[in-house]
């Protein structure tokens, strides 16, 4: 019922969509439990103005530890959980053959098994409640991809498969499962939080040129996206909505209309309406400089 | 990183998407001019809390003159107008054969025509800025149809023809023309912004039985459905970001879905599904209602 207060578990929340969400959830009157690295440092600026209904509890999804006492703090205190946002994540820019195992394994283990680690740790009290809402936060780049953002792409490329996969497992028990798909928003993921393969920091990279002008013009672009608000306010719609929830919800312009070019396009097509896009941001910046690899 | 204060002027402002559309915009730092038809009575609650954002002026989108003068004020105030959000308009409920010229005029005068009104009094202060944005608050409506609601789909979709018009003819000038498609929503439209047809309201229609479990059974939904703000949200949005926007904006969580659904099927097939529906809310309480009817031997 969508009136009465849920009980709302949000991962990454110090900041971004997270902190969004969070805080949406609670100017509608929910009990959230904003969950983040370092709560002391973070917490007050996302918990301000909402001290009865918001609360920042500390929880690194990739330490096991971390997610099993948060959930066991929420249940201590709210005695339920009627959803869980899974938002926790960053993006990682580098090419494929740039990118180290351990950047790309520890993008995976935040971005993919942090989520796994907190549907795992939320399940069994969903399925006493016989009831529950997960809300993963995939992204337009869980359906798409191109250069430099193979790594990122691939760990919301596999969200979306362990949420479709999720959604059969858990149905009996009543429990819902929905992706969420933003576009580029102008959040911290975008900015201070955004990562970049060693090879490319340190100036050795062979595709340096071109990644760093898709650095440059993906940031350049983000400045112009809109903020976070958007995708908060409709992950508080999935947590309130009665209705049964469908598998996907792309949020905003970006995503409509890559997801309708890509339901009316091959692939061969799609790639090429990627290639002559010819914006500024991903992946235009990446193609205009292109002329600076050396191929010889 | 900061986003300038941009001008926003918003039609059927006084509740529901429209009010919150000006309350979100001023909660980000921008200046909305709301406008209604009844200031006096509706305009202290829109603006509360958001004083040196949110103006409230009348305007009554099918009368030409209180259009003008709210654009006037609006320039007057701020010196220009970055976007319009034309988000007047209301249901009508009644089967086709029922409906009334009357009440077909003043549905179309509202949602149809009160729109190009509100583009004619814009289109002048946008040329000269050389540019602009009208966000034009379209419906799942507007891409497909069931019975009952027949009227309001004929409206939503002409918005939606008339809209992609305009954004061939204004694009030279740097205006912008986006129709924003809102799915199932708990607004006022639910409650009593649906206006019935005179049978239906007599209790003398020949369609009165489906009509009332359509009715029912959209009050019924709505009741499991979220309220305007990620509306409002996706809206301000569309005024602030710098990209060229896109011709459909959807919002709602049933949104893309039902446009997936009805992209992926012919006609028929998408028809066959429509009238296979049994469940509550619309269409399927209408057919269910049909169906039982039929049984019982009624119709």
């Amino acid at each position: 019922m969508v009136n009465a207060p849920q009980v709302v578990f949000v991962t990454g929340a110090s900041s971004g969509i997270g902190a969004a969400a969070a805080r949406e959830l609670a100017a509608r009157g929910h009990r959230v439990i904003a969950t983040m690295r370092n709560p002391k440092r973070d917490g007050p600026a996302v918990t301000r103005g909402y001290k009865k209904n918001l609360e920042a509890v500390r929880c690194d999804v990739t330490d096991r530890a971390t997610v099993d006492e948060a959930v066991a703090f929420t249940l201590e205190r709210h005695g339920r959980i009627d959803a869980l946002v899974n938002n926790a994540g960053y993006l990682l820019l580098g090419t494929i053959e740039d990118l180290s195992d351990d950047e790309i394994l520890s993008q995976f283990d935040t971005n993919v098994v942090g989520s796994m680690r907190t549907v795992q740790a939320v399940l069994p009290a969903m399925r006493e409640q016989g009831s529950g809402t997960i809300i993963n936060v995939s992204s337009a780049a869980g359906r798409m991809t191109g250069p430099a953002f193979g790594g990122y792409s691939a760990t919301k490329y596999a969200i979306e498969a362990v949420s479709e996969a999720l959604r059969f497992e858990v149905a009996p028990w009543g429990i819902k499962v929905v992706i969420v798909e933003p576009g580029t928003h102008r959040t911290e993921a975008q900015f201070d939080n955004l990562r970049v393969a060693q090879a490319v920091l340190e100036g050795r990279s062979l595709y340096q040129g071109p990644v760093e002008a898709l650095i440059e013009g993906h940031r350049r672009y983000a400045a112009g996206r809109p903020g976070p608000r958007s995708v908060g306010s409709i992950i508080a719609d999935l947590v309130e909505t009665g209705d049964p929830l469908p598998v996907r919800v792309p949020v905003g312009d970006e995503a409509a209309q890559i997801f309708s070019m890509r339901a009316a396009m091959t692939d061969e097509e799609f790639e090429t309406a990627l290639r002559n896009l010819g914006n500024e941001g991903f992946p235009g910046a990446y193609f205009a400089a292109e002329h600076e690899l050396n191929t010889n | 990183m900061a986003i300038d204060p941009r001008v926003t002027i918003i039609t059927g402002a006084s509740r529901g998407f429209g009010a919150a559309i000006a309350r979100e915009l001023a909660e980000r730092g921008h200046q909305a001019v709301a406008t209604m038809r009844n200031p006096d009575r509706d305009g202290a609650a829109v603006v509360k809390g958001y004083e040196g954002n949110i103006q409230v002026t009348r305007c009554d989108v099918t009368d030409t003159s209180t259009v003008e003068s709210a654009v006037a004020f609006a320039l007057e105030r701020h010196g220009r107008i970055d976007a319009v959000v034309n988000n007047a308009g209301y249901g009508l409920i009644g089967a086709i054969e029922e409906l009334q010229d009357e009440e077909l005029h003043r549905l179309m005068d509202t949602n149809v025509t009160g729109v190009i009104r509100m583009v004619r009094a814009v289109m002048p202060a946008m040329r000269r800025q050389g540019g602009g944005k009208i966000l034009n608050v379209s419906s799942l409506a507007g891409r497909i149809s069931g019975p009952a609601f027949g009227g309001y789909c004929g409206s939503k979709h002409a918005l939606e023809g008339l809209s992609e018009a305009l954004r061939y003819e204004v694009a030279p000038f740097g205006v912008e023309v986006s129709l924003i498609t809102v799915g199932a929503f708990r607004t006022s439209i639910q409650w009593t912004g649906n206006e019935l047809t005179r049978t239906l309201r007599e209790g003398r229609s020949l369609y009165q039985e489906p009509c009332e479990a359509f009715i029912q059974g959209e009050k019924d939904r709505a009741t499991l459905l979220p309220g305007p703000r990620s509306v409002a949200a996706v809206i301000a949005d569309a005024v602030e970001f710098a990209d060229p926007l896109p011709l459909r904006i959807p919002v709602g969580f049933d949104t893309s879905r039902v446009e997936a659904v009805r992209a992926k099927m012919t006609d028929d097939e998408f028809a066959a599904m429509i009238s296979g529906m049994r469940n509550t809310g619309f269409p399927g309480s209408w057919f269910g209602t049909v169906e039982r009817q039929q049984k019982e031997g009624v119709l």
